[in-house]
């Protein structure tokens, strides 16, 4: 089956650039989780896939189409949830469900209501009152009433207590469980895109530093954890980064078999967590 | 678009109730006279127009309707029908409340009658156009623009255009802003006769609410959310 969204090469500035040569794919039926510190380009990205904002260059394809030109139809299969998750505060949740009804052809009232109920949600209350994870429940009940076929969350998981935020993702798990519908959502705890994403996106400073499956990278790659000599490992085509350690050096590999030699003596190999790959990606600290 | 003039009224039904009342309010004070009654009834018709003009501004709701399945063209036109619907609502307030008080305070007033008076076809048609116009101003900049910069940008051109109003005014010597706008309409109405000059101030109208809109889409297209 085609990808739902495909982003080819894409170039965004404004005073600085925002993003460049940034590319990914995210087929029918995944989890892709976008990670990067505050500025990164993540907002800017989906702003981007939303037709919020136009590339400098490259292309975004949703559905086959292109954002900029085909918004509307392309929104309508759009669930979203943006960093700010809920809009009209002043409104009640019931009153901000009908509001957004009005919109979608495909709205689901019943499923609406289910999901009110199922997040224990207050039809009556404003959304002012509600919680920031409560606006988030509501964001997500808004996006999932109307079928999207592609959710979109912008750090949906920032300022949540770990209790919910190991809901909401077992939640986006079971939303792709249909094999139909996808996520892509933001973050910048490398620990939600462990738990649910197919696909790792690093970003850093606008750039794509790594893009692919996770299970790939966690499965593949290794850590090297030794002294001072492995800084002669810096040229080697696998490493993907180096960085000085207590002991010597850190040094991740993108190839377990490629690192295995790096291995006598002191040295230890071991698989990498998101958190050794982010942080270690492009560091060049062998110098 | 119906979507759109719904969510509007949706949003603005909590303040729908201090209509009537801060009419009566602020038009009782339309007996010192018929240009304070003007100036309040335009104050009170542009507090809808603009209000409903930046009311999802005023809820920093830009992007989450932009991420919803509208496009932008669509935006700019729910936006104008309800910023000329209430410009309407504006002046048939206006000619309620000033009927009003010309009934109860007849003799006192002295106000005009006939061509040129305040509830004259010219009259009621100079404060729509004055009321209409503040959003046909100030919706392109804020399209363009946003909502600070777009009234501060509205802050300056008002203050041109009353400039130049006053000076009109003055020259003309007249006793009042809006007398001279009625009796310049009554004026071109006499000259051309009923039958055509109402459909020209008509297509008039539409001509530069069609040209303010195109400004509007233009100016949203190219915005960044």
């Amino acid at each position: 089956m085609d990808d739902l969204l495909v982003v080819e090469r894409i170039r965004k500035a404004w005073d600085v650039v925002a993003l460049e040569d940034v590319s990914l794919r995210l087929p029918p039926g995944h989890i892709m989780g976008i990670a990067g510190p505050n500025g990164s380009g993540k907002t800017t990205l989906i702003r981007l896939i939303l037709g919020h904002i136009r590339p400098d260059g490259g292309a975004i394809r949703v559905f086959g189409d292109d954002p900029g030109l085909s918004g509307r139809a392309i929104r309508s299969r759009i669930g979203f949830v943006l960093d700010r998750p809920i809009s009209y505060e002043h409104l009640s949740v019931t009153r901000l469900g009908r509001l957004v009804a009005d919109f979608y052809a495909d709205w689901d009232e019943v499923e609406f209501q289910r999901l009110l109920d199922e997040f224990e949600l207050p039809g009556r209350r404003r959304a002012s009152a509600l919680s920031r994870g409560m606006r988030v429940k509501l964001g997500l009940a808004l996006a999932l009433a109307h079928n999207a076929e592609l959710l979109v969350l912008d750090e949906p998981t920032t300022g949540l207590d770990p209790v919910f935020r190991r809901e909401l993702l077992a939640r986006l798990s079971a939303i792709i469980a249909d094999g139909r519908t996808s996520v892509l959502f933001s973050t910048q705890i490398l620990t939600d895109l462990d738990r649910v994403a197919d696909f790792a996106v690093f970003l850093r400073g606008g750039r794509v530093v790594f893009s692919g499956p996770k299970d790939d990278l966690l499965d593949r790659w290794a850590i090297v954890r030794g002294g001072p000599e492995l800084a002669a490992a810096a040229g080697a085509d696998a490493v993907r980064g180096i960085r000085r350690s207590r002991m010597g050096f850190d040094v991740l590999f993108d190839d377990m078999d490629a690192a295995k030699p790096y291995c006598d003596g002191p040295a230890v190999l071991e698989r990498p967590t998101l958190d050794d790959v982010f942080l270690l990606l492009g560091s060049k600290e062998s110098q | 678009m119906k979507a759109l003039i719904r969510k509007d009224l949706r949003l603005l039904a909590p303040y729908w109730w201090l209509i009537l009342p801060g009419h009566v309010l602020f038009s009782a004070n339309g007996v010192i006279s018929p240009e304070f009654l003007f100036w309040i009834g335009v104050a009170l018709a542009a507090s809808f127009t603009v209000g409903l003009a930046v009311i999802d501004w005023r809820f920093d709701a830009d992007r989450f309707v932009a991420a919803l399945p509208v496009d932008r063209p669509a935006q700019v036109r729910a936006r104008y029908v309800g910023a000329i619907g209430a410009a309407v609502l504006g002046t048939a307030l206006y000619v309620a409340y000033g009927s009003v008080i010309v009934a109860a305070f007849p003799a006192r007033l002295g106000w005009r009658t006939g061509a040129g008076a305040w509830n004259s076809p010219e009259g009621i048609a100079v404060f729509f156009l004055v009321a209409a116009a503040l959003v046909l101003i100030l919706l392109p900049l804020l399209f363009r623009l946003g909502l600070v910069r777009g009234i501060w940008s509205f802050g300056f051109v008002a203050l041109a255009v009353m400039a130049v109003a006053i000076s009109r005014v003055s020259n003309a010597g007249a006793e009042a802003p809006s007398q001279a706008l009625v009796e310049e309409l009554a004026v071109f109405v006499d000259d051309r006769g009923a039958a055509v000059a109402w459909p020209l101030v008509l297509a008039s109208l539409m001509g530069l609410i069609w040209l303010s809109a195109r400004l509007s889409i233009a100016g949203f297209r190219s915005r960044e959310l």
